[in-house]
């Protein structure tokens, strides 16, 4: 039995459009016409259908690409099949990424009429140049547009994704979209240090901040974020109180979740897979499930560690090896580590250098 | 007798001498081309690789020559490089001649030069033989002339050939038998000059003698003179191209090897007389010494877990090579490992290679010593290899260091760089002689240490692989020595330790600081390294901590990436070392010993 059986599941949907590919992203995504996008919704909620238990879910995230730029009735046709695939009247949670650029209030509406209740917004930069060289299609007042119209439609949950460490970045510039995120006031916030993808565009460019500068930019955001009153609740994501993201707390709760759509990794039954990134295979009925691992007990503790440790959470101190406990206890004088309730956490400046604290724990 | 030849061949590396000891093979009776393997001779991979011969070996031919007679052909072929300028000598005094290998563009090498005045010494018939006439930029005329001003010898008469060709190898074996005398009739005592000998794991020692008096057979009980080791013969015999050949017996002036079943090779010195137990002979045969390791270094398991199949590595390795020696030692940065005694730089690099190829393990090797002498204050005299072992300054009354005559031989572009690197070295200009219009004859007095670490490579490098280099032990000269310690992260790292002249103890400090500094990544703190003499920091350079190592994003498609790259970076640490809390990786340790670079 895996720990995360018993525990009730999450939902994952991928839509794989984008309008416009952006230069860091190595997502499983494209440019489609809309006939494309009709088939691909149909194929989806065929695809949810035919896996529907009936089961009582926990929580749903329809992710991409970029969901907002499907047709109008798409949501509501996902959301009847999962409604008719699994008991979704408990869901605390149901999100929907969406970029500045192709959502306005009336996506919003039709959003909240489904039952969405939570949007995730890729904001990226409130700063011109600094959009322009990401090659994102939104302006700083397009995001503040945007989420003004999630707010009037009701959104009482929204999150905004900003970048860390992109071109062009001083501490200046992002101190500036810190302080237009303060100013919309969002109650979650993902910040991702800018990782250079091989085989992106980006990988062949070289004008990108140091590592020195970099840290400081994350170091910069996370003590910003937490004078507005948001929690460092994990690596990349901070929220007000309450408001942690429930769906990717259970990827790190080593919870399970069904997946749809090609690209999409799902962990059911101690087994994490992916299905194959192949959009005409998904189209025409016969996508391939591919099975990346199947977890021992074992290997489940010791992802549970790992996640563990990249949340505030951190872990039990009784959980360790001796040799694990040293370990983290010596690297409390320099500051990238505390302890206390019987736990060790990290702190910011350890998330920072967690790879290679996790890797003495794996 | 009147019809043995017994003699080597002397060559620079790549001047020719396997594929000539090949024809000299073809052309007598013994091996059919279509079956030989390249370069018979060099039977060890790493012979063949670096086209030298590391021991020597030795093959019985028969030659009809073309005034009608039968000859036995004894070919002994020697090692090329200085480091085993011992085992070179006692090849040359089996011999009664030598060939003596000129490239025909690229005229006499510091080796050539070398050993020939050896075979000179030792009385050796030398029968000049100018190699590759079909290059297109040979000039055998100005080689002759060289042969004939520098050595002294006469060579108007050489044999121009092409080994690789076949061109007029007869005319070689002719000369061979016209030039070169029979072997001298020896007592009836038996004295059997050991000037080689493999190991077996079948048969155990196989002693290559030359015979000067007596006959040796089965049965016969011997005894090695200067050891006083003795066995019972078990099989005498010829070495022949594919093998051995038992014989009832071996005779005065013959070569040929003995059987006796003994365990190791070194009851079998170089050197050494064998004679009868029964009968033996009244004095050995002249030359011998016992040789001593000239360069020491630390090899430790990369893996602490390998101790004990690196020392089984070492032991199997001894048995075929006498002057290798090692010893147990500990130190705190490298865990157990050895402390290992060579010739010289070029059999310590072969040892090691040895060791991590035949024996599949993955070593650590210290920077290399050289044997320093210390009069202490209560005139107590040490020899020192190990800077662990080193007295503090207050107890040395003198030291000394030891020194070498070298020959650096050199297009004469060159010669500024190359005096510049003696110059860095700390070596003494004694004198320089233009070989041809072209190419000179630099002579230094160098100190050894300044040898050992990188000097073939920086010479090679200053003079773009031209100039060739030999030099031999000349004495102890009295120097400032000091201790140079490495710390990282305030504490000593042992195996980073060593003796240096103290002019050279901040350049070589500062040097070595900024190499690990390259070699050693980024930890979760910063890390110091420095350069101390006597507890005195003279160099310093830091390891900035590591600021950012870090997944961004870990949801459900990034767990199982995770956890490969944390997997990865786990096996990365585990080629590392740790130094107190400093995780060290091997290379670090390496590139510690080519500061050139």
């Amino acid at each position: 039995m895996s720990q995360g059986e018993g525990l009730r599941r999450g939902v994952y949907l991928h839509i794989p459009f984008c309008a416009s590919k952006c230069g860091y992203c190595n997502f499983y995504s494209c440019v489609a016409a809309r006939s494309v996008q009709e088939t691909y919704v149909s194929a989806l909620c065929r695809a949810v259908e035919t896996a529907g238990t009936g089961e009582e879910i926990a929580t749903v995230y329809i992710g991409g690409g970029t969901p907002s730029v499907l047709p109008e009735d798409a949501f509501d046709r996902i959301f009847c099949s999962l409604r008719h695939a699994f008991d979704c009247s408990q869901a605390e949670e149901i999100t929907v990424e969406c970029n500045p650029d192709s959502a306005d209030e009336n996506f919003f509406q039709r959003l909240k009429h489904a039952g969405v209740n939570r949007i995730s917004m890729g904001c990226q930069s409130f700063v011109e140049e600094e959009l322009q060289q990401l090659g994102r299609r939104h302006t700083a007042a397009d995001a503040r547009r945007a989420f003004r119209a999630a707010r009037n439609a009701g959104f009482d949950n929204i999150s905004l994704d900003l970048m860390l460490a992109i071109p062009l970045q001083t501490k200046e510039s992002l101190t500036r979209s810190l302080q237009a995120v303060a100013e919309l006031s969002p109650e979650h916030l993902s910040a991702y240090l800018l990782k250079i993808e091989e085989g992106t565009p980006f990988s062949r460019r070289p004008i990108l901040p140091d590592d020195d500068l970099a840290a400081d930019l994350y170091l910069l955001a996370s003590e910003f974020l937490s004078c507005k009153g948001y929690e460092h609740y994990e690596v990349s994501n901070f929220a007000r109180k309450g408001f942690r993201a429930k769906h990717n707390s259970a990827y790190w709760q080593g919870r399970e979740y069904y997946a749809f759509g090609p690209g999409s990794y799902g962990y059911l039954c101690g087994e994490r897979f992916f299905w194959e990134a192949d959009l005409s295979r998904f189209l025409s009925g016969t996508p391939r499930r591919i099975i990346e691992e199947r977890l021992s007990a074992e290997d489940i503790r010791r992802e549970k560690r790992i996640l563990s440790l990249r949340t505030s959470d951190g872990v039990k101190v009784d959980g360790l090896t001796y040799e694990q406990a040293a370990y983290l206890n010596g690297l409390i004088p320099s500051g990238l580590v505390k302890a206390s309730d019987g736990r060790f956490s990290l702190t910011p400046s350890g998330f920072l250098v967690s790879n290679e604290i996790l890797s003495h724990l794996f | 007798m009147e019809n043995i030849r017994n003699f080597c061949i002397i060559a620079h590396i790549d001047h020719g001498k396997s594929t000539l000891c090949d024809r000299i093979l073809e052309y007598t009776d013994t091996v059919a081309t279509r079956d030989m393997e390249e370069q018979l001779l060099d039977n060890m991979d790493l012979e063949k690789e670096r086209g030298i011969t590391i021991k020597a070996r030795a093959v019985k031919l028969h030659y009809k020559a073309s005034n009608g007679n039968d000859y036995i052909f004894n070919l002994i072929d020697t090692p090329g490089h200085v480091d085993f300028n011992y085992e070179v000598s006692r090849s040359l005094v089996a011999c009664d001649g030598a060939i003596l290998v000129v490239d025909a563009s690229q005229g006499i090498e510091a080796q050539t030069l070398a050993n020939t005045y050896l075979a000179i010494e030792n009385n050796l018939e030398i029968v000049p033989v100018i190699n590759k006439i079909d290059l297109p930029n040979a000039d055998p005329p100005r080689v002759i002339k060289e042969i004939e001003d520098i050595i002294g010898i006469p060579a108007e008469d050489a044999p121009l050939v092409s080994a690789k060709a076949g061109i007029n190898i007869e005319q070689v074996l002719e000369q061979v038998v016209a030039m070169i005398p029979a072997p001298k009739k020896g007592g009836d005592r038996l004295r059997a000059l050991i000037f080689d000998s493999v190991y077996d794991s079948y048969r155990g020692v196989i002693v290559y003698v030359r015979l000067f008096g007596g006959k040796v057979r089965a049965g016969d009980r011997i005894r090695m003179m200067a050891t006083g080791a003795e066995f019972d013969v078990v099989e005498v015999g010829y070495l022949r191209p594919f093998g051995y050949e038992a014989a009832p017996e071996i005779c005065d002036g013959e070569v040929g090897y003995i059987m006796a079943s003994i365990k190791t090779v070194r009851d079998t010195r170089v050197g050494d007389t064998v004679t009868l137990a029964s009968a033996p002979a009244e004095e050995p045969l002249p030359g011998y010494k016992k040789v001593n390791p000239m360069v020491f270094s630390g090899i430790y398991p990369a893996d602490g877990s390998k101790y004990g199949d690196l020392r089984d590595a070492l032991e199997k390795l001894q048995l075929n090579d006498a002057s290798l020696t090692f010893e147990a030692e500990n130190s705190t940065a490298l865990g157990f490992g050895f402390r290992c005694g060579f010739l010289g730089l070029l059999h310590m690099e072969i040892v090691q290679e040895r060791i991590e190829r035949e024996y599949n393990l993955d070593i650590i090797t210290t920077a290399p010593s050289v044997v320093y002498r210390i009069t202490k204050t209560d005139g107590e005299v040490v020899y020192i290899d190990n800077p662990s072992a080193y007295p503090s300054q207050g107890e040395i009354q003198k030291s000394e260091e030891p020194f070498v005559n070298a020959d650096i031989i050199t297009p004469s572009e060159y010669t500024g760089a190359v005096m510049d690197l003696c110059q860095e070295r700390r070596g003494t200009f004694k004198n320089m002689q233009y070989i041809d219009e072209n190419r000179v004859n630099i002579h230094y007095d160098l100190p050894l240490n300044e040898i050992i670490y990188d000097f073939f490579d920086a010479l090679k490098s200053r003079t773009k692989g031209y100039a060739s280099f030999d030099y031999e032990f000349k004495g102890y000269v009295p120097g400032e020595l000091v201790k140079l310690d490495i710390l990282l992260n305030g504490e000593v790292v042992d195996a980073l330790s060593f003796i240096v002249n103290s002019e050279r103890a901040y350049s070589r400090g500062r040097r070595i600081a900024e190499k690990l500094k390259e070699h050693i990544p980024r930890q979760l703190f910063e890390v110091p390294i420095q350069a101390a003499v006597g507890g005195k920091v003279i160099a310093r350079e830091t390891v900035k901590a590591m600021r950012k190592d870090v997944l961004a994003k870990c949801y459900g498609g990034d767990i199982t990436r995770k956890k490969k790259l944390l997997e990865k970076q786990k096996e990365g640490k585990k080629r590392m070392r740790q130094l107190g809390s400093v995780s060290v990786p091997q290379e670090a340790f390496m590139a510690v010993l080519k500061l050139d670079e």
